[in-house]
């Protein structure tokens, strides 16, 4: 597969300098008109990062990506899309190109409803990029990209919406299941990990009503599926081996949300609570029962420089420290379980903050991203700043900073603190 | 028609009640009228003299010159109790709130002062600082006064037995007018007034005060007019209902024009007080067309079927109403054009004139369609005397009868003879008119301010000022000896005409310190050849003078020369004649270093008549255009056009005639008479085709058909002209003003004339020339009601294109507000291209499709943007939807995001998607939340603009908007912004931007739309340019596009 890395490696060195010539003249004919009438946009991005996000230790890596997406209209009241990336994520080294489909569905509008059908991201909640609702797509949290958004995936699903005035009211059907990648230390020799997928995921199902356009925008929704992270339990454990099994429990969660903004400032509140399978809590491989809220505003001052703050708490029912856990293998992964599904305390509180600016008509931007857990003391720093070279060209640099015990959710991060640069063609 | 007449008379009490709540509506918006005073609202604001009169405004003060003329009974004026009277009346006024401080002068003005040599130079003092008590004291004043001619005539008579102070007054503001002004002067006046003396006052505000005053009359006039009205129409039918039926109509159609005026914020001037008359006759007038008509089907109803009463009645209203709605429709909307034709007039006066006639006639229309059948039909039927009665044969039939009998037989000829006849007399009368515009004309000579003036005219210069101003290339030009001479040679050569009673100008007082400079000899009574020694004069001068004494005479930096031309007359076709002179003698005198103008208020008149003439016959020219027009549309017949215009032509010719012949001016108030005359006179033409039509249509005797013609529809023109007549004659009474006379004679003679014109010249041409479309195959639909749909749709269209006429110069605050309406659209559509330069010459573009759409407020918008490129933002959608009371609610669709976000709203300060408008400058800067001033007005690409200076009011709309200032020029013709220049918080300039290729897209509505956005920032070089594509209007756009649904959706 050497080929196929140095081919997106030239496509990402050439194409680049080919698209200057576009960019005087855009294509009217032969493929050019496809391209628009398949409304064919893209990226190309080639970038340097630090460190990867998969708790591996691998550093210096050289990523290279195409992005595609067409968005035809196939008639008046249907539309097609579909959505992609083919990368490579370490260039330099012996990494495989890879390619996924992030979204392929057709939207259909039948007078009041709405109907999406196929592979689609799905992103719910109001609060500021901590969201308790958002648990319905997954997202591959160690691919290497700038934008948090960039690292969502779609599933298959059956979306019917039914406006009524402002008031939409959506029904889902999740028949296909993509967890979450997260990053896990891998366990070393002789113990291994495995994932296990659900046996049947076609029950899983979601509903949701929304207010949007008065003076307040506001959700309650009900989803009912599986975990896209996964519980860490102990699998076949045998005197030359122990399997660490990454499984996927049902949970239901019962969530509403609202934004509205008062003067200046626009005010933002969610929360969840996630029923779990481990109701009583006296199962350390399975999450407890909790309630996730987050409360925050926002205002801009001097023209750009947005402010956001916000303050979340998660408190876990029936719960049970995972230090006090008898079996000494046993507590190693309930505490590791814990620490990765944020649940090492009964009550958690803490703040996050972003302040963001533009410079240069909007064309300099820069932003810290940052969140502080008050129970631990683990926090994150996201500092990100992307110049549009020119209405194409785009230039990103940044870092995540994660400190804090390794014992905390933030902490066990630390070896995926990165810096990155990121040069991205867009058409 | 029938089928609609049906429905209303069905539905009467539905009808009837809609009628009343929107008369009530608009009887409420009457109270929005705004009724201005200003002599500006006649005045062509784009002539020549006009122009030079605002710049010499401008430049030196007022226009509005008030001369009190104090003579004593005995003696000269030189004795202390004279003395004490001029510095009293001076005091006064100096402290009188909107006299020009500066500009007052009299022996005791501070600006008056007596220039003497000394043997260390010049010496400079006020000529009267205290009054002189002693022998010695008035004789050195006396002395003094003699010393130095350039007083002389203007404050005191060369023969010294009349004394003056003259005030000049800035233009009036607010409510009160010129009659504020002179209540302020007449109490100061009055005080001297006794037995030792005569004391006169005059000038221009006196005149403007007297047309304010005798203009009120109106007040009781108009309601003698209807009564008068009412009595004629009561002795045409006979019937109570004849006599209420066509005044109901008529007063709700002027309580609807006034209503509608408010409601648009047409502003109306006292120069249209007149108008409601006219309206109320021409409403009667269809009214009366109506009612003849309902008599006739009623009458026939009753004798040829066994309807009982009310039922006879009931259809004899549907049965009228759809023979003769297309009639009136046609007359109505014809007369209604024309009159919205006189838009395209120059003076404001006359364009209100015509809108208001236009509307006033609409709601006529609509009240006669809608409200008068839906009453007579729920009013007892007529009894049998009342039928009788108004069936009995009376002096109205003998006349129409006979002029049957001359039009449908042998004596045609003799009506030819008869036309050919008044022609020449008309047309020989027609040359002898002369243009003239002396508002002083419009008042009777004995009244007592008239001999006040003509007192004063005889004793001084003259009350009636004109400027001569000298404009030089660059400061100083004035000084050079050359241009003075030239004043001087000016000044000479204009006090050799008739009628000019003085000149003043800074060349009488560089004189008179050349000759104080040499020992007063009389050698020197001139100009010195050098210019150094001019300006060494002027340093001298303001030594011991005052900074302001030459205000009057020269601009602060002697570029401009103002030479005072004092005329005795306020002839403008004497003072054309002078004008004439001048120009021809003074460009060899002044060289090209030089220019001039000429103003002054005695010069507006001239102004008004150069535009009367040529607008006169444009505005002629064009109603009877439309008429043509439009009647050929209607009659299908390009002959059925020009033959209704021949009335017309008749009434246009006698009415010119009549004025030739007996010595009566064409002025501003007799040129609206024509356009009147023509816009009435259409109807009676218009009625009477119809009706014959009608009568041959049924195929019986042509003789017959031409009698039933005139018994009718020939009756009722007459009723109508005379009933027009009748109320214009109680104009009549309104003695010592002669402008209503005016009105009252010729309103009268064109009345008769159009009306006999079309019962004896157009029957008899119809009769002569068998045109098909009488005689022809006349369409047995009947109703043109697609035609008539064309009309109204015209109308429409054409009425509402004057959502811009002000009656009178409009504030600062009004050009703001309809200027932050001229780009809100119903709804629109359009694709957007975002040009970002940075100073270095770098380009970012950026794409959008918009779409707005207002809410019902009618200010706030609710704005959907969908960017299209770069590739980066492509696909992001924004909704704003905005608020004027409090915030607005902004979402983004960020296509990354997978979802909508709800955003803080932006300051209105905040850059607009990173260019360099800001929020401000796209939602509108609200009007109210500035302090606007218009500063001046100037051409700006070609364009008349006004340019506003906006203020924000307090320092919170400061800090919201960042700016300190903002100055705008706006279109004058439609009211669009097309360059802004910000200043920011610091009062630094911040940003300029211009807005180009201005296009009407919603003609209805009278909206305009810049196609090309430019704004560069003078601080950082950031320049933004906003190309629109494909921007449509009332599209009909979807609510849809304003939600969150289609913000996710893909395009």
């Amino acid at each position: 597969m050497r080929w196929r890395r140095w081919a997106l490696l030239a496509v990402a060195l050439l194409s680049p300098a080919l698209a200057v010539a576009e960019e005087t003249e855009p294509p009217r004919e032969g493929l050019g008109r496809l391209a628009q009438q398949a409304n064919l946009s893209g990226s190309i991005r080639g970038g340097y990062w630090s460190s990867s996000r998969e708790l591996d230790d691998r550093e210096h890596l050289a990523t290279a990506s195409l992005w595609l997406k067409v968005a035809p209209k196939l008639w008046p009241d249907a539309s097609l899309l579909i959505e992609g990336w083919v990368r490579n994520e370490d260039l330099v080294h012996e990494e495989a190109t890879d390619g996924a489909l992030r979204e392929g569905y057709v939207d259909l509008a039948l007078g009041p409803l709405d109907l999406r059908l196929g592979r689609q991201i799905i992103v719910w909640g109001r609060a500021d990029r901590i969201n308790p609702t958002d648990n319905l797509s997954p997202r591959d949290f160690t691919l290497l990209v700038p934008d948090d958004d960039d690292q969502r995936l779609g599933a298959a699903a059956v979306k019917a919406t039914y406006h009524l005035g402002g008031l939409a009211i959506s029904g889902l059907w999740l028949p296909e299941f993509i967890p979450n990648t997260i990053p896990i230390r891998r366990p070393l020799p002789p113990a291994t990990i495995r994932e296990r997928m659900p046996d049947s995921t076609l029950g899983q199902w979601a509903a949701r009503i929304e207010q949007t356009g008065e003076a307040v925008d506001w959700s309650v929704s009900y989803f009912d599926g599986f975990d896209l992270s996964p519980d860490a339990g102990l699998g076949l454990v045998t005197p030359s081996s122990v399997e660490v099994l990454l499984r996927h429990h049902q949970i239901r969660v019962i969530g509403a949300d609202a934004a509205a903004t008062v003067g200046r400032y626009g005010l933002r509140a969610e929360a969840a609570y996630t029923f779990t399978e481990d109701a009583r809590g006296d199962r350390p491989d399975v999450k407890n029962p909790f309630f996730f809220l987050v409360l925050g505003g926002d205002r801009t001052f001097i023209e750009y420089l947005n402010i956001n703050v916000q303050y979340f708490t998660r408190v876990i029912y029936g719960f049970r420290s995972p230090f006090e856990v008898q079996n000494a293998l046993q507590r190693a992964l309930a505490i590791q379980q814990a620490v990765v599904t944020n649940q090492l305390d009964q009550v958690q509180h803490g703040i996050s903050l972003r302040v963001s600016y533009k410079w240069f008509h909007e064309t300099l931007e820069a932003e810290l991203a940052s969140a502080l857990s008050l129970t631990r003391l683990d926090y994150t720093l996201r500092p990100k700043v992307t110049y549009a070279l020119t209405d194409r060209w785009k230039a990103i640099v940044g870092a995540d900073v994660f400190g804090g015990d390794r014992v905390s959710f933030f902490g066990n991060l630390r070896d995926n603190t990165t810096a990155y640069a990121e040069l991205r063609w867009s058409f | 028609m029938r089928l609609y007449v049906a429905w209303v008379v069905r539905h009467r009490l539905v009808v009837i009640t809609l009628a009343l709540l929107v008369t009530v509506v608009l009887a409420v918006q009457v109270k929005n009228l705004k009724v201005v005073i200003d002599p500006d609202t006649v005045l062509p604001q784009q002539h020549p003299y006009v122009l030079a009169t605002n710049l010499v405004e401008k430049v030196f003060g007022s226009r509005y010159v008030v001369a009190i003329g104090i003579t004593p009974k005995d003696g000269d004026v030189f004795r202390p109790e004279v003395l004490a009277k001029v510095q009293r009346v001076t005091a006064a006024l100096v402290s009188t709130p909107g006299v020009v401080k500066g500009n007052v002068l009299s022996l005791s003005a501070r600006k008056a002062k007596n220039i003497a040599g000394t043997a260390d130079g010049m010496e400079v003092r006020p000529l009267m600082e205290t009054v002189p008590q002693t022998p010695q004291a008035i004789d050195a004043l006396r002395r003094a006064v003699r010393a130095n001619p350039a007083y002389l005539d203007a404050i005191v008579s060369k023969d010294e037995r009349t004394v003056a102070v003259i005030a000049e007054f800035k233009r009036p503001e607010g409510k009160g007018g010129f009659r504020a002004i002179m209540e302020k002067v007449r109490p100061i006046v009055d005080r001297e007034r006794d037995d030792s003396v005569q004391v006169a006052v005059s000038g221009l505000p006196v005149f403007l005060d007297q047309l304010e005053k005798y203009s009120q009359r109106m007040g009781f006039l108009f309601p003698l007019a209807v009564l008068i009205t009412g009595l004629i129409h009561y002795e045409a039918f006979r019937t109570i209902q004849g006599l209420v039926l066509p005044l109901v109509t008529a007063l709700l159609a002027v309580i609807w024009g006034l209503g509608v005026m408010g409601l648009g914020g047409v502003p109306m001037d006292v120069f249209n007080s007149t108008t409601p008359i006219l309206i109320l006759a021409v409403a009667a007038g269809h009214a009366v067309q109506i009612l003849k008509r309902y008599y006739e089907e009623y009458g026939r109803l009753r004798q040829t079927t066994t309807l009982a009463p009310s039922e006879a009645n009931r259809a004899a209203v549907v049965e009228s109403v759809t023979r003769i709605g297309p009639a009136m429709l046609t007359a109505g909307i014809v007369a209604a054009l024309g009159f919205f034709s006189l838009i395209v007039f120059q003076i404001t006066t006359i364009r209100t004139f015509g809108v208001f006639t236009g509307i006033g006639i609409v709601s006529a229309l609509i009240l006669e369609m809608t409200f008068i059948p839906a009453l007579r039909s729920l009013l007892p039927a007529p009894k049998e005397r009342e039928s009788r009665r108004e069936r009995e044969r009376r002096v109205w039939d003998r006349i129409t009868e006979t002029i049957a009998a001359w039009v449908s037989g042998p004596r045609r000829r003799r009506i030819y003879m008869g036309t050919g006849l008044l022609l020449v007399l008309w047309a020989a009368g027609a040359t002898q008119v002369v243009v003239d515009n002396s508002q002083k004309s419009y008042f009777f000579s004995g009244l007592a301010f008239r001999r006040e003036d003509d007192a004063l005219n005889e004793r001084l210069g003259g009350t009636n000022i004109l400027y001569l101003m000298i404009e030089g290339k660059e400061d100083d030009a004035i000084k050079e000896p050359r241009v003075l001479g030239a004043m001087e040679a000016a000044q000479r050569f204009l006090e050799g005409q008739p009628h000019v009673g003085k000149t003043l100008s800074i060349v009488d007082f560089i004189k008179r310190m050349n000759r104080a400079m040499h020992g007063d000899d009389p050698a020197y009574d001139r100009i010195p050849d050098n210019r150094d020694l001019i300006s060494q004069y002027l340093l001298l001068y303001s030594m011991s003078g005052e900074p302001g004494d030459f205000d009057s005479y020269v601009d602060y930096g002697y570029r401009y020369a103002n030479v005072l031309i004092f005329l005795k007359t306020s002839s403008s076709s004497y003072i054309q004649g002078l004008v004439d002179k001048l120009q021809a003698f003074l460009p060899g005198q002044l060289g090209d270093r030089v220019t001039f103008r000429i103003g002054g208020g005695a010069s507006q008149g001239m102004a008004i008549n150069e535009v009367m003439v040529h607008g006169k016959i444009l505005n002629i020219i064009q109603i009877g255009a439309v008429i043509l027009v439009i009647t050929s549309l209607v009659f299908r017949s390009l002959l059925a056009g020009i033959l209704v215009l021949v009335p017309l032509i008749l009434a246009v010719l006698a009415n010119f005639g009549f004025m030739g012949l007996t010595g009566m001016r064409l002025n501003i108030a007799t040129a609206v008479i024509s356009a009147m005359a023509v816009g009435i006179g259409a109807d009676y033409a218009i009625y009477f085709i119809y009706r014959l039509r009608e009568e041959l249509a049924r195929g019986g005797d042509e003789v017959a058909a031409v009698r039933t013609a005139y018994t009718t529809a020939g009756k009722a023109i007459l009723f109508v002209a005379s009933a027009i007549s009748g109320g214009y004659a109680v104009l009549l009474l309104s003695y010592g003003f002669y402008l209503h006379m005016w009105y009252a004679i010729q309103i009268a003679t064109a009345m008769l004339v159009s009306a006999l014109g079309a019962l004896t010249l157009l029957p008899s041409l119809i009769l002569t020339f068998r045109p098909r479309f009488v005689f022809g195959e006349v369409r047995q639909r009947g109703t043109p009601a697609v035609e008539i749909a064309t009309l109204l749709a015209v109308t429409l269209g054409l009425g509402l294109t004057f959502g811009h006429t002000w009656a009178a110069d409009p504030t600062a605050k009004e050009i703001m507000e309809k200027n932050f309406v001229v780009s809100k659209f119903v709804d629109s559509t359009s694709d957007a291209t975002f040009t970002l330069i940075n100073k270095t010459g770098q380009e970012r573009v950026r794409k959008t499709f918009g779409t707005s759409k207002l809410q019902p407020n009618g200010i706030d918008n609710r704005r959907m943007v969908r960017f299209l490129s770069p590739p980066d933002v492509k696909g992001t959608v924004t909704l704003l939807v905005e608020h004027s009371d409090t915030d607005d609610d902004i979402w983004i669709y960020l296509p990354a995001l997978k979802k909508v976000r709800r955003l803080v709203a932006s300051n209105k300060k905040d850059s607009f998607v990173g260019t360099d408008f800001s929020y401000g400058d796209v939602i509108g800067h609200k009007v109210e939340e500035w302090g606007h001033r218009l500063v001046r007005e100037e051409q700006l690409d070609g364009q008349p603009c006004y340019v506003i200076e906006s203020i924000p009011k307090n320092d919170t709309v400061k800090s919201n908007s960042g700016l300190s200032k903002r100055l705008s020029w706006i279109r004058k013709d439609n009211l669009l912004t097309i360059k802004g220049e910000f200043w920011d918080q610091a009062g630094e300039p911040l940003k300029t931007s211009r807005f180009t290729d201005v296009r009407l897209l919603d003609p209805a509505r009278g909206r305009w739309q810049a196609m090309q956005f430019e704004a560069e920032n003078l601080q950082t070089g950031h320049r933004t340019i906003i190309r629109f594509e494909n921007y449509k209007v009332n599209q009909q756009v979807k609510d849809e596009f304003f939600t969150t649904r289609y913000m996710e959706r893909e395009p």
